[in-house]
């Protein structure tokens, strides 16, 4: 018996190391594995499903099914989230973080498809003085060469980011400095942000599944205030207004009335 | 020789060089991710260090039959480099280590292993989990989390904590700098804590649906993330977690040579303790070779052994197997253990049985961190950012 648990042991032993390569080299089929489970992220942070999509002139609203989310059962107080996306991202801008006067962005073709090669992407006006941005990926930089002798003698303050090329996004980091005019920093740190194709303020009515109106929801999206108009009694007031990668949401706080 | 103070002998190099070929071959396949190495000069000289590294310490290990000395290197090593990677990808992400409200609608929060005793209830009710994360396909999914957990448990059991725990080298560290403890004497009952803080947070979690460790106590978002403070509520948060983590992770550890978060508060600590039945690896102590020194009692660094471990040959189920008693043990009677093998055994079998798999979790998970900061210190010193 004695002679069993022993060979037992070390098999259980050495199965150990097979559980522990398998755990990283089949790590991608066991995560499948447990995703195809079904599991999801709970309503309550991913916002329910969605119940409706509008189409807006330029953007669109998606209108979450009400969550109430309770261990069992169903909560007395929950949110309905709604969500404006505009319909493509627009170009993007390079940031001019120097406080100068006017608009000291130069839109970048949409896609970053430019960056592929060398491009003269275009000529930024900072501080008054002209300067033409040169991107290089080839030697993975990004120049400033002044156009004229007041744009050389100017310092340029920018905001930096990185860029990843295999990314759809682009990232951004809090990193400012000044920079004399004509450093040559690695392109992939220059502050890119988009342009959301939102209209400045939004505003929609949100219905519950069965057609009847719930509410107004009014949201300006320079400032991301959100202000909520009630039209039915289990509404309560607007939670808060969320920025998402592209877009707003919004999450109106119900009260369960069924 | 006295057979109660006699060490166990070396093997000769050629041995040592033959039992460690398997581990450098895995860790090669392991750090080079099967073809890519990372590229560029940088990337290259951090693999060679990273994988050169990890192999000298292997040797070592195997070469002197001591375990936690060179452990102890790798895993703080490892914790330091994964705060300085994790924080970096932070920055580069979304340019801030606060969560901002993009990230938390988009799911795009990195699961962490311990928000994982919370999530259970509800996923087994709602089959929901109750984190604001990606299920699949992004960096440190839910799914891909769960994963490792259960396959490091079913590995190591508790062992999870002194081998792959990022979190817990950072107090491993702080325990190991100065030569003796500040503070000596602490009450065993210390070590029952962590099962109260667990039934407290798994209770509250599942009645709120939220991950309330992680929003109220987690003293590891000092060196992760954290709630951005929009709110007198966050601000408390905040205060919360920074004097856990100067109070805990840095401070106790340093005055008392303990790992005192994981001994004295870590609800996954002790979840992983009721989870350590799964696994078949220990600790025993020899009680004919005991001459009650109590050198481990002092050594451990989690309070898993008093003088009952003694009485009884084994620790509590709270140990880590991070091998500090068997290392201090002047007779040797401290050993690695196989569940169903007599102690008549080879002990250094059982150890370098233990090792394959121990070493390799720890190598797998510390290796893309700290080839990651290499090149990240590097850029810092030639640029003057860790951001690359």
């Amino acid at each position: 018996m004695q002679i069993i648990r022993t060979i037992l042991g070390y098999a259980w032993a050495a199965a150990a190391l097979v559980v522990a390569l398998a755990t990283f080299f089949g790590n991608d089929g066991f995560s499948r594995a447990i995703a195809g489970t079904g599991i999801k992220v709970n309503p309550k942070f991913s916002g329910g499903e969605v119940d409706t999509a509008m189409v807006r002139s330029g953007y669109r609203v998606v209108v979450h099914r009400p969550v109430f989310e309770a261990l069992v059962g169903r909560s007395r107080s929950g949110f309905v989230q709604v969500d404006w996306k505009p319909d493509s991202v627009a170009a993007w801008f390079i940031v001019a973080n120097d406080g100068s006067a006017g608009a000291p962005s130069a839109p970048i073709p949409a896609g970053l498809a430019g960056l592929l090669g060398r491009t003269i992407v275009d000529t930024l006006v900072l501080r008054g003085a002209a300067t033409r941005i040169t991107i290089d990926p080839a030697r993975s930089v990004m120049a400033l060469e002044p156009l004229d002798a007041a744009a050389a003698a100017a310092p340029l303050t920018v905001s930096q980011i990185d860029w990843k090329p295999d990314s759809s996004l682009v990232r951004t980091y809090l990193r400012t400095g000044t920079l004399p005019s004509g450093t040559r920093i690695p392109y992939r740190s220059i502050y890119w942000r988009p342009d959301s194709l939102l209209p400045v303020t939004v505003t929609d009515t949100v219905s519950c599944d069965d057609g009847w109106p719930l509410c107004t929801v009014r949201l300006d999206t320079r400032t991301g205030t959100s202000t909520v108009t009630a039209l039915a009694p289990c509404v309560l007031e607007a939670d808060r207004a969320y920025k998402l990668n592209h877009g707003w949401a919004v999450r109106v706080k119900l009260r369960n009335c069924r | 020789m006295n057979d109660l103070t006699s060490n166990p002998a070396r093997p000769s190099l050629a041995k040592t060089a033959l039992l460690c070929l398997p581990m450098a071959l895995l860790t090669f396949a392991l750090l080079s991710g099967g073809s890519g190495l990372q590229r560029g000069p940088q990337g290259l000289f951090a693999f060679a260090v990273t994988f050169i590294g990890f192999n000298a310490l292997f040797f070592l290990m195997i070469r002197t039959g001591v375990t936690d000395r060179y452990r102890a290197v790798l895993f703080v090593t490892f914790a330091v480099a994964f705060v300085i990677s994790f924080i970096s990808h932070l920055i580069e992400a979304r340019g801030t280590m606060a969560l901002t409200s993009e990230t938390f609608m988009a799911g795009g929060t990195p699961f962490c292993h311990m928000v994982i005793p919370m999530i259970l209830i509800p996923l087994a009710i709602t089959k929901t989990v109750i984190f604001p994360g990606t299920i699949i396909g992004t960096f440190a999914s839910i799914a891909s989390m769960l994963a490792l957990w259960i396959g490091v448990t079913l590995a190591l059991g508790r062992g999870f904590c002194g081998w792959f725990c990022f979190f817990g080298g950072l107090e491993d560290g702080f325990s190991r700098i100065f030569r003796k403890p500040v503070i000596k004497h602490i009450s065993f009952a210390w070590r029952y804590l962590p099962f109260a803080v667990l039934a407290v947070v798994v209770v509250s979690a599942a009645v709120t649906l939220s991950p309330t460790y992680c929003e109220w106590l987690c003293p590891f978002k000092a060196v992760t993330e954290f709630n951005a403070v929009t709110s007198t509520l966050v601000l408390v948060q905040t205060v919360i977690f920074i004097s856990l983590f100067i109070g805990l992770v840095i401070v106790l550890p340093l005055l008392t040579k303990r790992r005192i978060q994981c001994a004295a508060f870590c609800p996954f600590g002790a979840f992983q303790s009721l989870t350590n039945k799964l696994n078949v690896f220990g600790i025993r102590i020899d009680r004919e070779k005991c001459i009650k020194c109590r050198k481990c009692i002092q050594a451990c660094p989690v309070l898993s052994l008093d003088e009952g471990s003694l009485e009884s040959g084994k620790p509590l189920f709270t140990c880590l197997k991070c091998g500090k008693c068997v290392d201090v043990c002047p007779t040797k009677a401290a050993r690695f253990h196989v569940l169903g093998v007599p102690m008549a055994h080879d002990p250094e079998i059982v150890r370098r049985l233990f090792l394959y798999p121990a070493f390799l979790i720890l190598a797998t998970m510390a290796g893309g961190n700290i080839q990651d900061a290499i090149v990240r210190v590097i850029s810092f010193v030639t640029s003057g950012s860790f951001i690359k």
